[in-house]
């Protein structure tokens, strides 16, 4: 039993990871059918600039040490503001001229600066992982065999807060029910005054930010950050926004939970080495055979 | 009184098919004008010049003494002017309520910023759109379907629905696009009532197209026939209905007669 809990609060912690980064695949392609490859690079870029920031106060000052709650904030915000602005030129520079063009187009300037960004990093850091200054407090709650390090718990309840926070921008405020309007018909939303250019560019600034905060904080849990680090995290969050079902905010939301749980119960009963495998398999066999995601209802209206 | 719509000999091609042939028309104010034709005439392209989804292969649009053909589609709305489709385009996933609110997007003040620091200005705001929203969803007769999904809504109250999503734009032109296809006759003498209300209590100025002969000529002050691309008849109702050549154009259909759809 106890073991059956540390797997799902282990799993919880990652697929809300998941969950945070998902959003921002599923949001991009709600608005403009179109998988943003470079979103797992944001995700890397929100590592560095965390990284960075806690390497200057380490040099510079004692914050980290006497004031950890500030430097582990403002590590947070940086992550946030960097990944933002390179969302923004990017959707500029590579996607926005791209708006009319076939499909095929703008996913492969994606790519493009995914190959672009994580080679930027490779060579700024000389291809070395960069190691983070430890600002966490070791330690972690112990219940019976179950431990859950504090580091772990920051990390499950801040994903939470931001999947609160940004359902109720969806559902509660202007902007959201903008972006949820141009998802559902971009013309239509034109034609009642929403500025759709605009409200694109919101989408992916909400998106980055979340990943950008998610890299930050992710880079803390693993105490590194490389050039490649977006990739495998990028590609899991994709995947759990198609098991929810691509374009759905709360499917991205479950299928980020139900990818990290259900990795975390294959490390047990498969083998820690597959994890991936697992992850990698439920994605095809959900493309297979429910293309339109594990929760997501079939919609034929959707192109 | 200057028109308050006037469409300047507007050609528009797609590549060797001319959709519409140089019309010309005018609206006045506070009318309820009329566009038929049989079908292909042009009238939805019409429809779509006007409110910017395609551009005119020639030819200019004026609206309250501006030029409006080259505007984008977001510059229609603030521009005033609002419409409905066809094949009914509601955000099908979202709430009646919702539907209405977007329409109002542009005369909201709030920016990113402040729906997240949410002062009482904004809190205030949202709260009188969302009272006026609640109104217009009663004028068009969806009192209390207010959280139902669109996509659930019945067919004739969807047709409401974009009616209300319209008028919450705030348009001093509204642009109706087949209010009542589909509807069984006591759906569509219920739009007529409404439509009559938008212009007689909201004082708004209509232009709609229609197949229903009896639609047309029961509601409209002034018709413009469209036949292959080109306008061949305007006037009163009574007047189009003499003209040989609107007569000609429909000659089989029996569409003048009765109210026949195709």
């Amino acid at each position: 039993m106890e073991q059956w809990i540390q797997l799902f609060i282990d799993g919880t912690t990652i697929g809300g990871v998941y969950a945070v980064i998902a959003l921002g695949y599923t949001m991009v392609y709600g608005v403009l059918r179109m998988i943003n490859f470079a979103h797992g690079e944001l995700f890397m870029m929100g590592a560095f600039a965390g990284f960075y920031t806690l390497d200057a106060y380490q040099q510079h000052s004692g914050l980290n040490d006497s004031l950890p709650v500030f430097t582990i904030a403002s590590a947070i915000v940086a992550g946030m503001i960097t990944a933002v602005v390179l969302a923004v030129v990017m959707e500029r520079i590579a996607y926005r001229p791209l708006r009319h063009a076939p499909r095929l187009a703008p996913l492969i300037s994606a790519i493009g600066v995914s190959i672009f960004l994580r080679n930027v990093m490779l060579r700024v850091t000389n291809a070395e992982a960069q190691v983070y200054p430890r600002v966490f407090p070791r330690g972690a709650i112990e219940w019976g065999d179950v431990s859950v390090s504090y580091i772990r718990i920051f990390l499950l309840v801040l994903s939470v807060f931001f999947l609160v926070l940004l359902w109720l921008f969806i559902e509660r405020t202007k902007m959201g029910m903008s972006i949820r309007a141009v998802a559902e018909d971009r013309d239509t939303a034109a034609l009642m005054g929403v500025n759709v250019d605009r409200t694109i560019v919101m989408t992916f600034v909400v998106g980055a930010a979340l990943a950008g905060a998610a890299g930050a904080v992710y880079g803390m849990f693993v105490t590194t950050a490389t050039a490649g680090m977006g990739f495998i995290p990028g590609i899991k969050a994709f995947t759990a926004a198609v098991l929810g079902g691509i374009g759905s905010v709360p499917g991205a939301m479950a299928g980020g939970y139900f990818l990290g749980i259900t990795e975390s119960l294959s490390t047990k009963f498969i083998g820690a080495q597959y994890k991936d495998v697992v992850a990698f398999v439920l994605l095809v066999l959900v493309l297979i055979f429910r293309p339109w995601g594990i929760f997501g209802k079939r919609e034929d209206k959707r192109a | 009184m200057p028109p308050l719509l006037s469409v300047r000999n507007v050609t528009r091609r797609f590549e060797g098919l001319t959709a519409l042939n140089d019309v010309s028309m005018e609206v006045e104010p506070r009318t309820i004008a009329g566009v038929i034709g049989p079908n292909g005439a042009g009238k939805t392209t019409l429809f779509n010049v006007l409110t910017g989804f395609y551009r005119p292969t020639s030819g200019e649009v004026w609206f309250e003494g501006r030029r409006i053909d080259r505007l984008p589609l977001h510059g229609i709305a603030a521009a005033g002017i609002s419409r409905t489709f066809q094949n009914i385009r509601l955000f099908a996933n979202m709430t009646a309520i919702e539907n209405v609110l977007v329409g109002q997007h542009i005369h909201l003040k709030t920016n990113f910023a402040t729906a997240i620091v949410r002062p009482p200005s904004v809190t205030r705001e949202e709260r009188s759109a969302v009272k006026t929203a609640v109104e217009l969803l009663r004028f068009a007769g969806l009192t209390r379907r207010e959280n139902e999904l669109a996509r659930n809504l019945a067919y004739g109250e969807q047709r409401r629905l974009e009616i209300a999503r319209a008028l919450a734009v705030r348009p001093r032109l509204l642009l109706l696009d087949e209010p009542t296809a589909g509807m069984n006759p006591g759906e569509a003498a219920g739009m007529i009532k409404l439509i009559r209300a938008l212009r007689d209590d909201m004082l708004m100025t209509i232009v709609l197209i229609e197949h229903s002969m009896r639609v047309v000529m029961g509601v409209c002050e002034r018709i413009t026939v469209l036949d292959h691309g080109e306008k061949i008849s305007e006037g009163r109702p009574e007047e189009v209905q003499q003209d040989r050549r609107v007569i000609e154009a429909y000659l089989g259909t029996g569409q003048i007669i009765t109210d026949g759809r195709a």
